[in-house]
């Protein structure tokens, strides 16, 4: 059977009820635009009574794609998969942008509201991001690594380590510097923002000592011409097995590095949510 | 078909003596790996799962063909013949070749392997001891910490702070009732200027105390700040003064702008309705807000379009049943006739609001024929030039002038506009001398003089006295001569009198109305001429100016040149404006006009704020 991903969850249903509530909404906008609406000099507002049932759609519907954090959170036996509460969260999200662009009657300002707004607008594109690379990044990743996995590649740099400071005994002492730098000083780990933009392999010690001895080897005769690039084999094999790592922990970050803006700015928007709906009716 | 002996040594507790333990495997293709398939199966991490195969070449040789690295002899190679002492490096494996029997003439080759696993896996832990979880660094970049730290900036900055001072207390605002607008918005103005952003700050003697009011003060002003970042629109031109404080009109939190913040400055504000119970029955829950919606651009508040006066005036009975009002939802499709303001010809000169019809007529008292005055060919006129044979073309503007406002026409008087013509002479022999345009018993004396005054002209010598108590006199006329002189004077002025106001074309008939009054039968005639009964403003509740349609002719709404009475009523009907105007929606060459466009919604009070706008669109008739 297919892999069905969480974007085609039983036949597409949520995409067919997101759009469902994009066309209704738009209907209704439009409907009480052209009957309804009596606003001077033509702006629009959220104030009318179809503003309110627009907002008080966006509203709920913002409470229920923030429960998704906790509903993934449940483990326990449940009547609703999660794979649908997720595929639901992705759809109803992207209507919540119709939803709320048509409560806000396409007026912006400098102010508490379109803060709210933008905030909003924010949260669903870094989402949108999300769906992206979650749908991009594994497929990278099972091809990136092939047959391996981080602990296989970490033993087998650790053996390539070994027979290369042994290799390297019998050769000049910059070989043994190289060889022992590129074991004890390669960074495989970095922060989100290292792998993100690839920050992380500047003056790596294993490239240097691939491209060192490269030159190095030149000079050598004989069988220590053979060692030495024995070691250099050795050197490129530990770079394709870091640049491995590297790229499968890149890939983890980039799986992370949206939600950073996604949930923070969730709550953010939860407070400017809440903020909004008091100020309007303090000053109603 | 490869036949294999494979001999493992194996070294339990790191022994030196290890035990050897054989088995035989055979296959076409013996794979090397990791994999459960493989026919040579090494159960270790850093191996592939196919690392590498032995086959049988076309030329019967044994060859170990490698796809992970491997090293023979401790050189790497990636495909070599087998040989018996051959060592072979697959990962932590030492595989030792032992025998090897191959060759063309073979077609079941054999082999021996012996392997030793040299350097056992330490397991997961050697992951940890090479300092790499499977993961990124995230340092204080937590989602959780992310969300707390920017939910409080939010919390703060857009809901804590302009709530605390949305419930402090504000000082009252009282305006007087008879204040103008213009001075209660500047005192609200005042109001929101004495915010302490602005204020004098107070100077306490203590630097603690400083400190305190420095603070205060600070939060005072940029949580006004704060308040307003709240404001979902543009403040209407004419708030901009006092609404920096949000205040100004939201009293009470919670709590929806009152009409009553709205009346404070708007004290000359007339309601839309007069009749209390109708108002009751129909605006009950109506706010100034409904209509009057603020937040919504500088030009904001002023308009409200049609929409908002058809919800009930396109249905009228449905909120006031008995109501004489006819539904009215736009201008092109569903407008009554006209309502003129007539002013009757009663002894108060009433004005009624009749419905006009084609055979509608207003009797003014006036006789005016428009379309002689009017007709191509001209009309005499004593002023005329002889060429044309006295005739002069009269225009509309001849005698209708714009007012200052150019919004109606001025008052058409007969000294102004008719007497150039129309004149009082009473004698063809002496055309210049005319009465004055007067009430009949004044007209009658001043008849009277001019004839005595030709009387002197006529009979010099029996009228040498003139004025007897300036000088007595001298000697008599003789009887017959005086008798003569006052008898002309007499007979002329009684039958020119009469010829002014019984005859059909004279003097004053040709224009007036006159009816002759008897006290009793016995006593003379009285001659009596109503007052002309003018109506000046005949649809006062549209704004309509003449200077905005100036661009037309007169004639293009006003059938004066075919009008034969002056009692026909020559406004133009709704048909004639629906050749122009088109109703709220677009018509092809005609102009889109809401409801706005001519009415107003409230009635005006008479204030001298208004006198700009009365001056504009006319005084009440």
């Amino acid at each position: 059977m297919r892999h069905r991903s969480f974007l085609e969850y039983k036949g597409y249903r949520y995409l067919k009820l997101a759009l469902f509530l994009c066309v209704s909404a738009i209907g209704a906008y439009v409907w009480h635009r052209h009957t309804h609406f009596n606003t001077p000099g033509g702006l629009g507002y959220g104030g009318t009574l179809m503003g309110y049932a627009l907002g008080t759609v966006a509203a709920l519907t913002i409470l229920w794609l923030l429960w998704l954090g906790v509903r993934k959170r449940r483990y326990g036996a449940s009547l609703t998969m999660t794979q649908g509460w997720l595929s639901a969260h992705v759809y109803l999200g992207l209507a919540l942008v119709v939803v709320a662009t048509l409560h806000t009657g396409f007026e912006i300002g400098v102010n508490l509201h379109t803060l709210a707004y933008v905030l909003m607008l924010v949260v669903v594109f870094s989402g949108i991001y999300g769906v992206l690379v979650f749908l991009r990044e594994p497929g990278r990743m099972t091809a990136n690594m092939g047959e391996d996995d981080v602990p296989t590649l970490l033993l087998q740099i650790q053996e390539i380590d070994q027979q290369a400071a042994r290799l390297a005994l019998q050769l000049p002492d910059e070989f043994n510097t190289l060889v022992q730098a590129a074991a004890q000083k390669t960074r495989l780990q970095g922060s989100v923002f290292q792998h993100a933009f690839r920050t992380l392999a500047r003056g790596c010690p294993t490239h240097r000592a691939v491209e060192r001895m490269q030159q190095l080897n030149r000079k050598l005769k004989d069988e220590t011409a053979r060692q030495g690039r024995e070691v250099q084999g050795l050197m490129l094999a530990r770079r394709t097995a870091v640049e491995k790592i590297r790229s499968e922990l890149r890939s983890l970050a980039r799986l992370r590095l949206w939600l950073l803006i996604h949930v923070p700015l969730s709550f953010a928007l939860l407070i400017a949510l809440t903020s909004h709906i008091v100020s309007v009716f303090i000053y109603w | 078909m490869i036949r294999c002996k494979l001999v493992e040594t194996i070294h339990p507790d790191d022994t030196q003596v290890g035990a050897r333990v054989g088995r035989a495997v055979s296959g076409e293709m013996l794979s090397l790996g990791r994999a459960a398939a493989c026919k040579i199966f090494l159960p270790d991490p850093r191996i592939r799962l196919e690392h590498a195969t032995i086959r049988r070449a076309e030329d019967g040789a044994l060859y170990l063909e490698a796809t992970g690295p491997v090293a023979i002899d401790q050189r790497a190679q990636t495909s070599v013949r087998l040989a018996v002492g051959q060592k072979i490096s697959i990962g932590p494996y030492d595989f030792i070749v032992e025998e090897v029997e191959d060759g063309p003439d073979k077609p079941d080759p054999r082999l021996t392997l012996s392997f030793s696993l040299r350097a056992p896996v330490a397991g997961a832990a050697d992951a940890a001891k090479a300092g790499v979880k499977v993961g990124v660094v995230q340092g204080w970049l937590s989602r959780r910490a992310l969300s707390w730290v920017l939910s409080l900036v939010v919390l703060v900055l857009c809901g804590a702070w302009p709530v605390w001072h949305a419930f402090q207390p504000v000082a009252p605002l009282s305006v007087p009732a008879n204040t103008t607008a213009a001075v209660a918005a500047q005192l609200r103005a005042g109001h929101a200027a004495q915010m302490p952003a602005t204020g004098a700050m107070p100077a306490p003697s203590t630097d603690a105390g400083r400190m305190e009011a420095q603070l205060k003060h600070w939060v005072a002003g940029h949580g006004q700040r704060l308040d307003t970042f709240w404001n979902p629109g543009a403040i209407s031109s004419a708030h901009q003064g006092f609404a920096q404080d949000c205040r100004s009109c939201h009293d009470k939190p919670f709590e929806r702008v009152t009409d009553a913040s709205c009346t404070a400055c708007h004290t000359q504000v007339g309601d839309h309705v007069s009749d209390p119970t109708i108002a009751h029955n129909t605006l009950t829950g109506q706010r100034c807000a409904t209509c009057h919606k603020e937040h919504q651009g500088q030009a904001g508040m002023r308009t409200t379009d049609t929409v908002g006066c058809a919800t009930c005036h396109g249905n009228i009975r449905a909120f006031t049943p008995l109501t004489a009002q006819g539904n009215v939802s736009d201008f092109a499709t569903e407008h009554p006739a006209f309502r003129l303001s007539i002013r009757q010809r009663d002894a108060a000169h009433t004005v009624q609001r009749v419905r006009q019809t084609p055979e509608l007529r207003n009797e003014t008292g006036l006789v005016f024929p428009h379309d002689i005055h009017l007709a191509d060919k001209g009309i005499k006129s004593p002023t005329g030039p002889a060429a044309t044979g006295g005739r002069v073309v009269l225009e509309c503007a001849s005698c209708h002038a714009l007012d200052a406002a150019g919004v109606r026409f001025e008052p058409v008087t007969m000294a102004k506009n008719c007497q150039s013509c129309h004149r009082l002479s009473v004698d063809p022999q002496a055309p210049e001398r005319e009465v004055p345009h007067a009430r009949p018993e004044v007209v009658e004396v001043a008849v009277r003089e001019i004839y005595a005054s030709l009387a002197v002209d006529r009979y010099p010598v029996s009228l040498t006295t003139v004025n007897s108590l300036l000088q007595r006199p001298t000697g008599r006329a003789p009887a017959s001569q005086s008798t003569a002189a006052g008898r002309w004077v007499e007979q002329n002025s009684k039958r020119t009198f009469q010829q002014m106001f019984a005859k059909t074309n004279g003097v004053c008939t040709t224009c007036h109305a006159v009816v002759p009054e008897k006290a009793s039968d016995k006593a003379p005639v009285q001659w009596h001429v109503p007052a002309i009964v003018e109506t000046s403003h005949w649809l006062p509740q549209s704004t309509f100016s003449h200077a905005q349609h100036k661009n037309a002719a007169c004639v293009s709404c006003h059938s004066a040149k075919t009008s034969k009475m002056a009692s026909e009523i020559l406004i133009p009907d709704i048909q004639s404006c629906r050749t122009c105007h088109a109703g709220a929606k677009p018509d092809k060459e005609k102009v889109v006009s809401q409801c706005d466009s001519c009415h107003g919604f409230h009635p005006r009070k008479e204030h001298p704020a208004f006198q700009q706008a009365a001056l504009r669109t006319g005084a009440k008739p």
